[in-house]
């Protein structure tokens, strides 16, 4: 019975289907069962549309966003000052964090694959070349256009330089970040997946455990449950675990049945390193008249993409110096202080309430703000009202109502001072880790403890990155950097683990001893279970990870598809 | 014989199998010029189709129009050369057979149609005689080709046409026109293949999203606009009935092209012809994508001009 409901299912027009369909105790088969239908989880999906293989992806939320089952992500921070709540900077629905992340797209570097004696634990077992392929699949898929991530590549006919005669001995202004509409994955393939009769998608699935077969070496089966008191099982050939980097090692260690330490952690490696990012606004930039104004916004590509230049830290200079990677943008001052005069920034600071939590966390700080401190804001607004007016409507013109939207705001300050924007490398640390909880969410599922950490190397690269700008800036004279070294520190943790990039917790190496992973994002030791994600990733880059999440994630796909071809003989 | 000779496709043809060898005339019901024109040719009148085939020893039905004309051409000329005794049917029908199918879609799928082109050209199949070779090419296009340069690119530079999300997913099953008369010319040539229906269609298509980059690149329509969906809707659903209402009202002289919700759909269809079929059977060597639009975009420059900056 339970299987003749599931063949109905499986056979209906519309695969997208909520999992209280699902008969209790029900066992459906899948030659592949991706759990998470986020970017990883969707791009791995895509590969496999309109082919034989019988794709099941699982999703623990529904199309849109819900408290039930966005509350599963709850749990426990050690240091609530360094770490966001678990139940921010993520999405549990239909295409993941996705549908509320910036879209910023960014290779990592090819010395971010590369052992650096200075870092420790750092290497990849691939090269760069090894991505670089599915890099320009993946641009493509995350909307952000060609690969072309480097100024003569994206703009032949030449792309104005940031600041007017920089030439860094440290630093390089030719790199690119290019963003993505943003794509919310779920929205935008949604169609496809329903088009594809060979893909499932349930919906409010949430995999609460992985149970090995006799062998331990594989997944025999992947239990679900539902918010409604549903069980029922996916027996699969292949598991891709694609629920991101906090929930993927959290599935992992709650799947003790056969071994008690959970499964790929025989080495104790699951959920240790967790990375994030260290960034921060820092310092007062000076720009020289005689140098023209900065150039420090986008510009759009001919695939119709927002590109924008920023400082590199160069991988010559990560040696010289000894530090991760690192780099920086031509930022506007902290709207927060009055003083910059702009009436733009001023609203902005205003307008803070109405703008989602991971967005305005930089429009809060500490303390009160003094009456005249209000006062000034009011006037700053007053006297630069059609400046002001004038951004109200390119924002919502070329934001709130364009599908590809305008990413960040961009202003030139009356008082002709900018900031530095930051954005660093965390080196993996072994003591920064999630572990399971006592408490346990409304499926039985235990809940996850972060202890997040920085070292003093992350803090090294950030101190020390920030004075090579400074000297490459005064160098060629085109501008002057002013920051009080001792306030380094805690502009680098006043954000804590930023942007909710959740990486490392389920690393890549060559061996077991050291992460959990293969290269080929297998899960050591077993023979039928994958990790796509950002929980592989061995080091965290200067990068947002999602271009490179979506691009290992199609790595994957690849060499699964080479597998089911030689066991099932299609594909 | 290529009867609709004088058209984008049958012109096509026509160079294909003079190339070929073959002496090959173009029959068009407009005047066709040239020393291969075999003159005006109604093929809804089979007295005239019949007259036109006399001698013949094969015909190419390249013939388009309305659902009627191309139906009762279909007819004519199955029963003439039936009647002449011709060695050769070779009958150009459309991926349209195949409806709103989805994914790899080989000759044996079912046709669905569903539009009135569609539905014509199921009907055109069956009438065209159970020894005629059925070629199903995808979208036809190539240097000249209005419809899938001249428009699309019109299209791209007025920003109608660009990156279209979702809508844009579809696979664009490109076929130069070249390579449809070199399948043509196999049709014709190899032994054995009376009967036989045959996909054509580039091995890889592209997505159209794609190709709208990649064309309107290459003609200058940079940056490519991202198309919002309400805006396809209003396209679909507003802007081409009232161009189709001028058009009627005999205004049709300088109006811009329309999006019909057919062609919109034909955007975000994701169907794959298999094209293997015809690789094994025609052997022709196909035109690579990169260069067949590169061809178009070179012929498109010459008659629209460079982009006004």
């Amino acid at each position: 019975m339970c299987r003749l409901v599931f063949a109905q299912i499986w056979q209906a027009t519309t695969v997208i289907v909520d999992a209280s369909n699902i008969a209790d105790g029900t066992k459906l088969p899948a030659d592949l069962c991706i759990i998470g239908a986020g970017v990883a989880g969707i791009a791995v999906a895509l590969e496999f549309e309109h082919s034989r293989i019988s794709v099941l992806l699982l999703e623990a939320g529904g199309v849109k966003e819900a408290a039930a089952t966005q509350a599963f992500y709850d749990g426990d921070v050690i240091d609530r000052s360094l770490h966001p709540p678990l139940t921010r900077y993520r999405r549990c629905a239909l295409g993941g964090s996705s549908g509320i992340w910036g879209g910023r797209c960014v290779p990592f570097d090819p010395i971010d694959f590369e052992a650096r004696p200075w870092v420790p634990r750092s290497g990849w077992p691939l090269r760069y070349e090894d991505l670089l392929p599915y890099y320009k699949r993946a641009s493509w898929l995350c909307e952000a256009g060609e690969f072309a991530y480097s100024a003569d590549e994206a703009f032949p006919d030449g792309m104005p330089a940031i600041l007017s005669r920089f030439r860094g001995r440290h630093f390089t202004d030719t790199t690119l970040e290019r963003f993505s509409c943003p794509t919310n994955f779920g929205m935008r393939y949604r169609k496809r997946l329903l088009a594809a009769r060979n893909i499932t998608v349930l919906l409010r699935a949430s995999a609460v455990e992985l149970d090995e077969g006799g062998d331990g070496q594989s997944v025999a089966e992947v239990s679900v449950a539902t918010l409604g008191g549903l069980r029922f099982s996916v027996q699969p050939r292949y598991v891709v675990l694609a629920a991101g980097g906090l929930e993927v090692p959290r599935l992992l260690l709650a799947s003790r049945r056969q071994q008690p330490a959970g499964i790929g952690n025989a080495h104790d490696q699951v959920g240790r390193c967790y990375m994030s990012h260290i960034a921060g606004t820092i310092g007062k930039v000076s720009l020289p008249a005689a140098f023209g104004r900065p150039c420090h916004g986008y510009r759009t590509s001919d695939d119709g993409t927002y590109c924008r230049r920023r400082f590199a830290l160069t991988a010559d200079a990560q040696q010289r110096l000894g530090v991760g990677n690192f780099i920086a943008r031509l930022h506007h001052p902290a709207p927060r202080d009055p003083s910059h005069r702009t009436g733009v920034l001023s609203a902005l600071f205003f307008a803070r309430p109405a703008i989602r939590f991971e967005y305005a966390l930089r429009l809060h700080g500490h303390g009160k703000l003094s009456a005249r401190d209000w006062l000034r804001h009011l006037c700053n607004v007053a006297f630069d009202l059609p400046d002001t007016c004038r951004f109200a409507w390119h924002w919502l013109r070329d934001h709130s109502l364009a599908e590809r939207k305008f990413p960040s705001v961009i202003v030139r300050p009356k008082g002709g001072q900018y900031s530095v924007d930051f954005h660093a490398e965390q080196a993996p640390n072994p003591q920064s880790r999630v572990t399971l909880g006592t408490k346990r969410d409304a499926l039985g599922m235990p809940k996850l403890v972060v202890d997040w950490r920085v070292t003093p190397l992350d803090m090294r690269t950030v101190r020390e990155a920030l004075a090579a700008l400074k000297a490459d800036f005064s160098q060629t004279g085109c501008a002057t950097l002013e920051y009080d070294p001792d306030e380094v520190e805690a502009c680098a943790l006043r954000y804590g683990a930023y942007g909710g990039h959740h990486i490392g917790t389920a690393r890549m190496s060559a061996s077991p001893q050291d992460g959990v992973v293969d290269a080929q994002c297998r899960v050591h030791g077993m023979d039928n279970l994958f990790i796509a994600g950002s929980a592989v990733f061995p080091t965290s880059s200067q990068a947002n990870p999602t271009l490179t999440i979506a691009a290992l994630a199609l790595r994957l796909a690849d060499g699964l598809k080479r597998d089911l071809s030689v066991k099932l003989g299609c594909c | 014989m290529v009867l609709g000779g004088g058209g984008f496709v049958g012109g096509a043809i026509m160079r294909a199998l003079t190339e070929a060898g073959f002496a090959a005339f173009a029959a068009h019901r407009h005047p066709v010029g040239g020393p291969a024109a075999a003159g005006v040719c109604d093929a809804t009148d089979p007295v005239v189709v019949r007259n036109t085939l006399l001698g013949a020893g094969c015909v190419v039905n390249a013939v388009l129009g309305d659902a009627a004309s191309m139906l009762a051409a279909t007819r004519n000329i199955t029963a003439a050369a039936s009647m002449l005794g011709l060695r050769r049917v070779v009958h150009l029908s459309s991926m349209a057979v195949y409806g709103p199918t989805v994914g790899l879609v080989q000759e044996s799928a079912k046709l669905i149609g569903g539009r009135s082109y569609a539905d014509a050209k199921i009907a055109c199949e069956a009438a065209s005689g159970a020894d005629a070779i059925i070629l199903r090419p995808g979208i036809v296009y190539g240097p000249g080709g209005e419809q899938w340069a001249g428009r699309i690119g019109r299209l791209l530079r007025a920003g109608r046409l660009g990156d279209l999300g979702e809508a844009g997913d579809g696979r664009c099953n490109l076929i130069h026109a070249r390579d449809v008369g070199a399948a043509v010319v196999a049709a014709l040539a190899r032994p054995g293949l009376e009967g036989r229906i045959f996909n054509l269609s580039t091995p890889a298509p592209p997505r159209w999203n794609q190709v709208f980059f990649a064309f309107g690149r290459a003609i200058g329509a940079v940056p490519v606009a991202r198309v919002a969906a309400w805006r396809l809707m209003v396209e679909g659903r507003v802007l081409t009935p009232l161009l189709h209402l001028a058009k009627i009202g005999g205004m049709s002289a300088r109006l811009p092209a329309a999006m019909p919700r057919s062609l919109l759909a034909l955007f975000g269809q994701d169907i794959m012809l298999d094209y293997h079929m015809a690789d094994q059977a025609l052997g022709f060597a196909r035109t690579a994508d990169a260069d067949g639009l590169g061809e178009c975009a070179a012929w498109f420059l010459r008659r629209y001009g460079k982009p006004r900056r």
